[in-house]
């Protein structure tokens, strides 16, 4: 992608392309499209120029959105009280199951570290394609 | 009273969402039933009663209220009761927003707001989906063919994808060419851009001293 705000243009197309397909009109896939565009840009933003590192920044930190999506929207339609109604049941469900609090921050932290490996994996592999697909059009 | 699609445009209807989704969140308990009330009533005048009639939504606002009474507390099920309240005002105001604005309106405000080419860019993008499929099935039916999925699975994977995007953009690229032959500049933009008439702007001034009104009741 060598012009700027690339990613961000390229969000906003897919989030109306989606708007157009059968299922309509869905906030949260709307919400999450964009969002993770422009977490994109951010990655490649922060790179300076178009580079493998940009990438794997980029496709990391849109990743890193997904699972923080849900509770976002959560908190959007339904208010911070949903959120605090839910941290209270976690801790319920913590102290029947015998659970220490601590392993619930080693879980996320794992769950966070599974999610930015998996999007720098697709940046890597996302220059490659970038790179062949470049070369098979210059033929 | 004519039909207010017809007199509030664009920027009257965006307007109307943010101060749905801005007063559903700062309006404390209570004080979310006027901003149904009104979220109703506006989308009743501009869309019908289809949005307002969709069970979906009620159902989603429903099911928000059942969960929340299975939490022990006293107070808990009139938390339960306006967090339902709120996420129907907001789903309800950006269902109607949806239905009343086309994707070409929408296209247009986004290239007044620096995304020059977007309406032009979305129909490239739906026009080119039936294209995109026949080359990747195209592309496919050749490599399986040619054995290439025997061995080596993920670099026929990688070739495939190369020829599935390489292809489509090379289709992409004929549109974009057989356009700008026709004088066509993608990056003109779609018109002027869309800018709030006198309605809009006197419906803006009233949905902040009602916005103000119920925040201050």
């Amino acid at each position: 992608m060598p012009r700027a705000r690339s990613a961000r243009f390229m969000g906003v197309v897919v989030a109306m392309l989606k708007a157009l397909s059968i299922g309509g009109v869905k906030l949260g896939p709307l919400i999450a499209i964009v969002a993770e565009s422009l977490l994109a840009e951010l990655g490649l933003a922060l790179a300076g120029r178009p580079s493998r590192l940009g990438f794997v920044l980029a496709g990391s930190l849109a990743v890193l959105w997904c699972p923080f999506h849900k509770p976002l929207v959560g908190s959007i339609l339904l208010g911070q009280t949903a959120y605090k109604m839910l941290l209270g049941m976690i801790g319920r469900a913590a102290r029947l199951l015998g659970l220490d609090a601590r392993h619930g921050m080693a879980i996320m932290a794992l769950l966070l570290l599974i999610h930015i490996a998996a999007g720098g994996a697709a940046g890597w592999l996302a220059w490659d394609l970038g790179g062949a697909v470049r070369d098979r059009l210059a033929r | 009273m004519g039909n207010p699609r017809r007199t509030l445009g664009l920027w009257g209807h965006l307007a109307f969402l943010l101060w749905t989704l801005a007063l559903a969140t700062l309006a404390p308990g209570a004080k979310v039933i006027p901003v149904l009330g009104l979220a109703v009533a506006f989308s009743a005048l501009c869309a019908g009663w289809r949005e307002v009639r969709r069970w979906r939504l009620w159902l989603f606002a429903a099911s928000v209220l059942l969960v929340t009474s299975f939490v022990r507390g006293k107070d808990l099920y009139l938390l339960g009761l306006w967090m339902a309240l709120r996420a129907a005002s907001i789903a309800l105001a950006a269902n109607t927003f949806a239905g009343t604005v086309s994707v070409v309106e929408m296209a247009r405000l986004c290239e007044g707001w620096g995304l020059r080419g977007l309406g032009f860019a979305v129909g490239v993008a739906f026009n080119m989906l039936p294209t995109i499929r026949e080359t990747a099935e195209e592309a496919f039916n050749a490599m399986r063919l040619r054995g290439g999925f025997k061995c080596h699975r993920l670099e026929a994977l990688k070739m495939l994808l190369v020829a599935i995007v390489a292809g489509s953009l090379r289709h992409g690229d004929e549109i974009v060419s057989a356009a700008e032959a026709r004088a066509f500049n993608p990056e003109s933009g779609n018109g002027e851009p869309v800018r709030p008439t006198p309605f809009d702007l006197a419906f803006i001034a009233v949905l902040v001293t009602v916005g103000l009104a119920i925040l201050a009741w």
